[in-house]
Parts: C-alpha cells; sequence; structure tokens
C-alpha cells in the first residue's frame, strides 16, 4: 500500500452496544494526516462515543480501529485475533492525544505539573527536562505565566488550554477534542477556539466533536454528520452546509444553523 | 480539698497516659490496615468473601462496642482463642472501627471522577500509576477529616478498656481514687488531660486538613 | 459444645433485663434532645455568655471520654447527698454526653430553616418565641429526624457503659450468667441479637414518625 495513503487513523465499521441500545452502528471514517475532522450531530447520536472507541478507552463491540495502518487493541494474526498486551494497548493509546468536555485535569497537582506527568511517569524524562517541554507546551497555548498555579485558581477556558498542552506534550500523532468548550462559561469559549484554529493551521490532525458551527466551518476540512449511531454524512464544510445530500443533516443544520444565524443578528 | 493527690501520684497516671497513647496509635494503624482489607474484599471474586464481609460489617454496627470487647475476651478463649487484655482490647478496637475506616476511605477513593482517570489512561499511565499519582494522594486529603474524627472517637473509647483490666489511663485513675480517696480532686486532673489532648489532637487535624486541601479552595 | 439449653434457660432473664435497657435509652434520649435543642438555640441566640456556655459544654462532653464522664457523675452524686442513683447517674451521664452532639444536629436544621418563613411570620407580627415555637422548631426537628435517629442509636449502645456500675441493664445481667455459668457465647449471642433488635425497632418507629410528620405537612 502507498505510504501516502495511510490514513492517520481509521475507523472500519465500528459498533457498539450499551445493552440493547446501539450506539454506533457500522461507523466507518478515515482521517488523513494533517486533516481536521469535525463530528456533529444531536445528542444522543453518538459522537463521543466514537472518540471513546477510536481512543479504545471503551473497546468497541465490533470493527477495528488503526492507528496508521497498526491496529489497536488487537493483532492480525493468521489463527485469528489476538488481544493486545495492556502495556501495548497503553502505548497505542499515548500516540492519541484527547481533549475532554469536563476538562480532567488533576487538581493536586499545579499546571506544569499535570503537563509533566506523562513526561515523567511514562517517557521516562528527568523532571528538569520534563518541565522545559511543559514550558515549551504551555507558551503554544498562551499559558508560560501559570507554571505554578493550580488549577483551581485559573479560568475554565485556561483549564481547558492546559488540558491541550497536557495532551500535547506527549506529541500524539493525532488529537480528538470531545466538545472541549462546552461546558466553559460562553466568553472564556473563544480563546480555546482560537488554540485549536491554530493547532488546524499547523496542520495537525484533529477530531473535533463540537456545537460550534462557525468553528467548524472555517477550521475544518470535512465535517461528519452522525445521528442515532449512524454516520450519516461527510463532506466538507462548504458542501455540507449548502447542499447536504441527506434529509436528517438538512433538519438538523436547519435548526442549528438558525440558532447560529440568529445570534448573528 | 486534697488538690496534691492526682499529682503525687503522677507517675501512676502518667503510666495509664502512656498505654493510652500507644494503644491508640496501635489500634488505628490496625484499623486502616482492616479498612484497607475491608476495601480489597469488596473487590474480591470470590462471592462467599464479599458476603461474610458484609455480615461482619452489618453485625459490627448493631453491637455496641463494650459487648464487643466482653466477646472477645470471653467467647474467644471458648473457642480456643487465648489472648491477653491489652492484645484482646486492641483487636477489639480494631474491629470495630475498621468498618467506619473503610466508608471513609471508599468515599474518599470513589469520590476521584472517572474523567481524571481517563485523562491517565489517554497519557499512557498505567493502572497502577492512576492510583499512585492521581487517585491516592488526593484520597488522603480528602479523607483525613472523616480518619481523624474516628481516631479521636478511638481514643476516647480506650477508656473502656479498663474494664478488663488493661492499665491504661482510665484505669490508673480508679486505683488512684481508691487509695487516695479524693475522687472529685483526682477526676478533675484526669478528665482535664484527657481534653486537653483531645481537643489539641481536633485542632491538629483541622490545621492539616487545610492545609492538605488548600489547592482545592481558591477561585 | 454449644449449650442451647442455658441460651433458652437465661432468655427471660435476659428479655426482662432488656427493658432496663429500654428504660435507660428513652430517658437518656428524652434528656439528650430536651439539652441539646436548649444548647443550639443558646447557640443562635446571639448572646454571648449563653453561645459561650453551649460550647463550653460541646467541647467539655466531646473532648473526653463518656466512661470517665459516667464515672464522674456517679462519684459526683453521693456528694450532693443522693446516693444509690446508678441508674439516675447512668442517665444523666448519657444524656449529657448525647446531647452536645444533638446540639451540633439541631443547630444545623435550625439554621437551614429557610429564612424567608421566619421573615414572613415576622411580617406577620409573632412575637420571637411564637416564631420558634410554632414555625422554627417544628420544621428543624422534622429535617433532623434522621440524624437524631442515629444519635438515639448510638445512646443505645452507650447503655452497656452503665453495668459498670451495677446498672441491671442487659450487658451486666449477661456478664452476670456468665460468670457464673463459664461459658460465654450461649449468653452474649442473644445479648447481641438484643440490641441490633431494639435498634431495629427504634428504626421502625422513626420511620413511621417520619412518614407521619411528612403526611401533615
Amino acid at each position: 500500500m502507498n505510504e501516502a495513503t495511510i490514513p492517520a487513523i481509521r475507523t472500519a465499521n465500528v459498533t457498539k452496544r450499551f445493552d440493547a441500545l446501539r450506539v454506533l452502528d457500522d461507523v466507518s471514517l478515515d482521517v488523513q494526516e494533517g486533516e481536521v475532522v469535525c463530528v456533529i450531530g444531536p445528542s444522543g447520536s453518538g459522537k463521543s462515543t466514537l472518540l471513546r472507541v477510536m481512543s479504545w478507552l471503551s473497546p468497541p463491540d465490533g470493527g477495528r480501529i488503526e492507528l496508521r495502518g497498526e491496529r489497536i487493541g488487537f493483532r492480525d494474526a493468521p489463527g485469528g485475533d489476538q488481544p493486545r498486551s495492556s502495556a501495548e494497548v497503553r502505548r497505542q493509546r499515548s500516540r492519541i492525544g484527547m481533549v475532554f468536555q469536563s476538562l480532567n485535569l488533576w487538581p493536586h497537582m499545579t499546571v506544569a505539573g499535570n503537563v509533566m506527568e506523562g513526561l515523567v511517569s511514562v517517557r521516562g524524562m528527568t523532571k528538569i527536562e520534563a518541565r522545559e517541554q511543559a514550558q515549551k507546551h504551555l507558551s503554544r497555548v498562551g499559558l508560560s505565566d501559570k507554571l505554578d498555579v493550580f488549577p483551581a485558581q485559573i479560568s475554565g477556558g485556561q483549564q481547558q488550554r492546559v488540558a491541550i498542552a497536557r495532551a500535547l506534550a506527549m506529541e500524539p500523532e493525532i488529537l480528538l477534542f470531545d466538545e472541549p468548550t462546552s461546558s466553559l462559561d460562553p466568553e472564556l469559549v473563544d480563546e480555546v477556539l482560537e488554540v485549536m484554529t491554530e493547532l488546524a493551521r499547523q496542520r495537525t490532525t484533529m477530531v473535533v466533536v463540537t456545537h460550534e458551527m462557525s468553528f467548524a466551518a472555517q477550521a475544518a476540512d470535512r465535517i461528519a454528520f452522525m445521528d442515532q449511531g449512524r454516520l450519516v454524512e461527510v463532506a466538507p464544510p462548504a458542501v455540507l452546509f449548502r447542499e447536504p445530500a441527506e434529509d436528517r443533516t438538512r433538519q438538523f443544520l436547519e435548526r442549528a444553523l438558525t440558532r447560529y444565524r440568529l445570534l448573528l443578528g | 480539698m486534697d488538690w496534691l493527690a492526682p499529682f503525687q501520684n503522677m507517675p501512676a497516671l502518667l503510666g495509664g497516659l502512656v498505654t493510652t497513647i500507644w494503644i491508640t496509635i496501635a489500634a488505628t494503624i490496625c484499623s486502616l490496615c482492616g479498612a484497607m482489607l475491608i476495601i480489597l474484599a469488596d473487590q474480591a471474586r470470590l462471592r462467599w468473601l464479599r458476603q461474610l464481609v458484609r455480615v461482619y460489617i452489618e453485625a459490627i454496627l448493631g453491637i455496641p462496642i463494650l459487648v464487643l470487647l466482653y466477646i472477645v475476651y470471653f467467647v474467644l478463649p471458648d473457642l480456643g482463642v487465648k489472648l491477653g487484655e491489652i492484645p484482646s482490647g486492641v483487636l477489639t478496637l480494631t474491629l470495630y472501627y475498621s468498618p467506619y475506616m473503610a466508608e471513609v476511605l471508599r468515599g474518599a477513593l470513589g469520590s476521584i471522577t472517572t474523567g481524571q482517570r481517563d485523562a491517565g489512561r489517554m497519557i499512557g499511565l498505567s493502572d497502577f500509576d492512576i492510583l499512585r499519582r492521581i487517585t491516592v494522594p488526593q484520597s488522603i486529603g480528602i479523607a483525613l477529616p472523616g480518619l481523624t474524627g474516628l481516631m479521636i472517637g478511638l481514643a476516647k473509647d480506650t477508656a473502656i478498656l479498663s474494664v478488663i483490666s488493661v492499665q491504661e489511663f482510665t484505669y490508673e485513675t480508679k486505683l488512684v481514687v481508691s487509695r487516695t480517696y479524693a475522687p472529685f480532686e483526682v477526676w478533675t486532673v484526669v478528665a482535664a488531660t484527657y481534653w486537653v489532648l483531645l481537643t489539641c489532637l481536633e485542632q491538629l487535624t483541622r490545621l492539616g486538613e487545610y492545609r492538605l486541601n488548600r489547592f482545592r479552595e481558591m477561585r | 459444645m454449644f449449650n442451647s439449653q442455658l441460651m433458652l434457660d437465661s432468655l427471660p432473664l435476659l428479655a426482662q433485663a432488656s427493658t432496663v435497657t429500654i428504660k435507660l435509652t428513652v430517658f437518656a434520649g428524652i434528656l439528650s434532645v430536651v439539652l441539646g435543642t436548649l444548647s443550639a438555640m443558646a447557640q443562635l441566640s446571639g448572646q454571648a455568655p449563653l453561645k459561650w456556655l453551649s460550647r463550653a459544654y460541646v467541647s467539655l462532653m466531646r473532648g473526653t471520654p463518656l466512661f470517665v464522664q459516667l464515672l464522674v457523675v456517679f462519684l459526683t452524686l453521693p456528694m450532693i447527698k443522693i446516693d444509690n442513683a446508678a441508674f439516675e447517674a447512668a442517665v444523666i451521664a448519657i444524656g449529657l454526653n448525647s446531647g452536645a452532639y444533638v446540639t451540633e444536629i439541631v443547630r444545623g436544621a435550625i439554621m437551614a430553616v429557610p429564612r424567608g418563613h421566619v421573615e414572613a411570620a415576622d411580617a406577620v407580627g409573632l412575637s420571637k418565641f411564637t416564631i420558634s415555637r410554632k414555625i422554627v422548631l417544628p420544621q428543624a426537628l422534622k429535617t433532623c429526624l434522621p440524624a437524631l435517629t442515629a444519635e438515639m442509636t448510638i445512646v443505645l449502645k452507650s447503655t452497656p457503659l452503665a453495668s459498670v456500675i451495677s446498672v441491671t441493664e442487659l450487658t451486666y445481667t449477661g456478664v452476670l450468667i456468665q460468670s457464673r455459668a463459664f461459658t460465654a457465647i450461649e449468653i452474649f449471642l442473644p445479648i447481641a441479637m438484643g440490641y441490633i433488635l431494639i435498634a431495629q425497632i427504634l428504626l421502625r418507629l422513626s420511620r413511621y414518625f417520619e412518614a407521619r410528620l411528612s403526611l401533615r405537612s
């Protein structure tokens, strides 16, 4: 296979069930290197579950996930699928970065401590090296002056930027964002979107689940619309927003974009 | 009034006080271990083990500590286990306080959100690392108020051990009172001593809680 | 070998002794709630000496072992010419001790009564005393009923200490029988069950009252 066409992350025929409910129903999505894919859709459509499955936080019931061609969680073997050891899975996971809706910073560590933790405990760096790296990544998100404060002492927007720096510090091959601004006060949303836009401009591979249509419109290379566990439609924003192929997409966008247009006045 | 009596008998009283203190420390440590065993047993795969622990906890919550002491001191020898006074006392305190401490610990460990653990998993931390670097450090601060409250209760309950002749503070006091015929004076001094020590302990723990949990409070 | 005959023979005596335990619990419990409520109101009264008195009382009760308090009360009563009052000493000591914990419970419950209710009553012209009696206290006591029940269970579990000053309650009787029979488990098993049973009855009673009080509002 041509090296250049291996997607950064491939989701192939993924299904996930919670009891009788099919939360993900045969979802297939390839994300290319340097691409930004935004996932939109109504609540309960499975968007967050898709990210959890991609990162192997909740393994799927069916289908496969491939990170740059390497299958996550299992090994393909002639006799059947062999599960990977937990150490291997951990290593695979650390190549994926995730930013959560509920921030999930560790409150008992300083900002620098949060960013350094992976570098010290997983990559084996010394505290001095790790702190240098932390400084570098915190500068990228504009928080170089907050290294030694605790998460409780900074705003939600600043905390989320620290979370992004923490994910970036592990130098992941792909960054997943699960509704990163949904739990923030409105005036704090922009500072986070600015960082994400800059990352997109630097050709970071990103999958972003979001309700922020304006961000999706200008930063995404493609937008994926999900509804009731199925991937309904994937297209560049110009196409999806103006001429969606599916009725369900049209219905959702009409409601979502009306709100957006009303905001603009 | 013979106010010299308590002070003339200081050596005996202090001896009892020292015994009280180290029984408190020993029983607290044992109860913490017991609490951790209870929490581990809850996660055990063997159903009968989980049931057994649950029955034990239900029983303890309903029995007065003096009755438990008598059971340990009188019933165990019938079953072939002969313990001396102090081991019986420490065992009783341990059996009694472990379930309460387990409850506090369980609450503290459970208050660390799944999200924090997910973030750890995404960074590549092992389950053990997550326990070590994220869950336990925070849990200590959260559990401390409850645990120290229980320890103070335990310290007070050491007085009950005097009924099986453990020579702790209260026991020695009773001896001194019967020797000096000055119950009011001696008991006043002894009660004041208990009060000073226990109140200091309470203040110290409040200080400790404040300092350990400072990082939470600041917005 | 387990002597079930001994156990069965002891039951009548133990049953009678448990009535003493129940009487101890009830009297100490009433004393505790009355003292605790007065003490809570003292702390909320805004009058500095009352506040200080209540706080000193709570600190003293919580800073010393109940067992020591019991022995002190028992030894002190003869000093004011009351002799042979082991039962009364136990009621007083346990009630005093528990009252300190009830103070905190009732104080929290009173503070939890919405200010709006008090302000409305004040606006209508009710006196402070009437407001306390008819509006604040009933609501507060209803709120803290579960916590009070838990405290009464603790009072119940404190009654065995009275056995040390020879009150013929359940534990004292048990130790007595044991010392003559030289075997322990046949007696202490029913005693343990007895306490658990009485505690269950307390719990049911409390749930019954909770339900009745909820219906009224």
